[in-house]
């Protein structure tokens, strides 16, 4: 599995077992807050389970473009690349 | 004095150790069953007391989608479906009434204990970047009186009370004041408390409060006996449905029973101990009668805050035989039964007691073998009794030297 698809199993796992979104609605381009009803705790949430999993840190500004699963997955697994 | 406007009982929730929901609830305090047992949640090697009284079979799932629910500490889960049962009791459907005019006031004496032991360890082992950013939100102790407003969309006042184990009698005081001011209509209102945890059971370990029975938790919570040595911790929330009177009266609703006054003070003592005459316990229960308009011998039954602490029950009989002289009415502790939900133990009682004017039953104190001379009051020993009574007065005391009484009138 290449880093981006780890990463995005990752970010899955945590809206379906911690913020209990019901996985049939999470694809890459759903919008994070309108389509899933994320606030912006949970999107910490989620990116803080990323973040301990693969030992990275993002930056509240680096976040504040992400609005889709699609662009949380590209800005996590390149900080994952730069670190392997 | 202007007349007071009358305040409605229409509903009652319990999420407690001897029963989820109104029947069970009461049908366990009538036949003098005990929620004790041992500690499930997590492993108590080392403590002095491994005894308690834990809600079981409980699932939030049963009552909210879990999508909703992702944000609530167990506490609040607690209140939460306490709410919706006590609504649910109430035939009153949360989208029906003035969002303005319902309010929620739930107490709690602490809030997210084990969310904060649980992050705390995160801080220490892996750094202030592991903290959860709902900690705050899920672990603050005004966080079930939220939710509910949230859930419901109840938009009138609300707030929770925090005085320990009197916190829902704070509550509901306060209740009956946005009801009497007009502030509001309908109040949701109780307490809800999970103590039961590893840092909560090691410190009332330390504190010397718990009843050290490890061999026989159901028979450990010993209100006013000789023996006693200590109360049961517990977990739980009742909330009621305080409702005005002509707002119940017109959509056609069950009244439970009155809520005739309330009176709140303070020991000024002690951090933990009560006050040892009991003088203001007294000054409450003395306060609350007035408010409700009653003397002393209108009172048909007392329901003790009766922990099963050696200082504790004798100061509260101090108090009774102040107030109600020599000959005061029968005075049980549902502690025996439920053990002792701190912040949710007022609004329990309160339900025992409401329950008991609508069936005229007075609850027990079970597990009472040994009298004290101390404690020389009849205190329903071990079984339920048929009672003609029209007026019965709830206390609740708490660390901090809170006092609270409610009143409560046949209807």
């Amino acid at each position: 599995m290449s880093n981006r698809d780890e990463v995005v199993v990752a970010l899955k796992e945590t809206l379906v077992d911690r913020l209990k979104v019901e996985a049939s609605t999470i694809t890459e381009d759903a919008n994070l807050f309108e389509d899933l009803g994320l606030d912006s705790i949970d999107l910490m949430t989620v990116v803080m389970a990323v973040e301990e999993k693969f030992g990275i840190e993002v930056s509240d500004e680096e976040l504040e473009d992400v609005t889709t699963l699609g662009q949380a997955a590209d800005l996590l697994s390149a900080k994952v690349g730069s670190n392997a | 004095m202007p007349n007071k406007r009358r305040i409605a009982v229409t509903g009652i929730g319990p999420v407690t150790p001897v029963g989820i929901g109104i029947d069970p609830f009461w049908e366990s305090i009538r036949a003098g069953r005990s929620g004790a047992g041992h500690v499930t949640s997590f492993d108590t090697t080392g403590y002095a007391v491994n005894i308690c009284a834990e809600v079981s079979d409980f699932d939030i799932a049963n009552f909210i989608e879990p999508r909703r629910s992702r944000r609530m500490e167990r506490f609040t889960q607690f209140a939460y479906a306490a709410s919706k049962m006590a609504l649910e009791h109430a035939g009153l459907d949360p989208k029906d009434p003035d969002p303005s005019r319902v309010g929620v006031v739930i107490g709690s004496g602490v809030g997210g204990l084990r969310l904060i032991e649980d992050d705390t360890m995160n801080l220490n082992t892996k750094g202030p970047r592991s903290v959860a950013p709902d900690l705050i939100a899920r672990m603050m102790a005004n966080s079930a009186s939220g939710a509910v407003a949230i859930e419901f969309g109840f938009q009138g006042p609300n707030e929770a009370t925090v005085t320990a184990c009197a916190a829902s009698g704070n509550a509901m005081a306060r209740a009956i004041d946005h009801i009497r001011n007009g502030h509001a209509d309908v109040v949701v209102t109780g307490g809800t408390e999970t103590p039961i945890t590893p840092l909560g059971l090691a410190a009332f370990c330390a504190a010397r409060a718990l009843s050290k029975q490890n061999d026989d938790p159901q028979h450990a919570s010993r209100p006013f006996d000789l023996n006693r040595d200590g109360f049961l911790l517990a977990e739980g929330s009742t909330v009621m449905i305080f409702e005005a009177w002509d707002v119940a009266v017109a959509r056609g609703a069950t009244i439970l029973a009155e809520v005739l006054g309330y009176g709140l003070s303070a020991d000024a003592h002690h951090l933990v101990m009560p006050q040892p005459e009991g003088v203001g316990a007294a000054a409450c229960m003395t306060m609350a009668l007035e408010d409700s308009e009653l003397t002393p011998s209108d009172i048909g039954y007392i329901s003790a805050h009766g922990t099963a602490t050696s200082l504790g029950d004798a100061a509260e009989t101090k108090a009774v035989h102040k107030v109600f002289g020599n000959s005061p009415p029968p005075t049980s502790s549902t502690k025996s039964m439920t053990g002792h939900l701190l912040g949710a133990a007022g609004s329990t009682a309160a339900a025992a007691t409401v329950m008991g004017l609508v069936d005229q039953i007075l609850p027990p104190t079970t597990n009472y073998e040994t009298p004290d001379p101390a404690c020389d009051l009849d205190v329903v020993p071990n079984q339920a009794r048929p009672a003609k009574f029209d007026a019965a007065i709830m206390n609740t005391f708490g660390f901090g030297g809170h006092n609270a009484s409610i009143v409560f009138g046949k209807v």
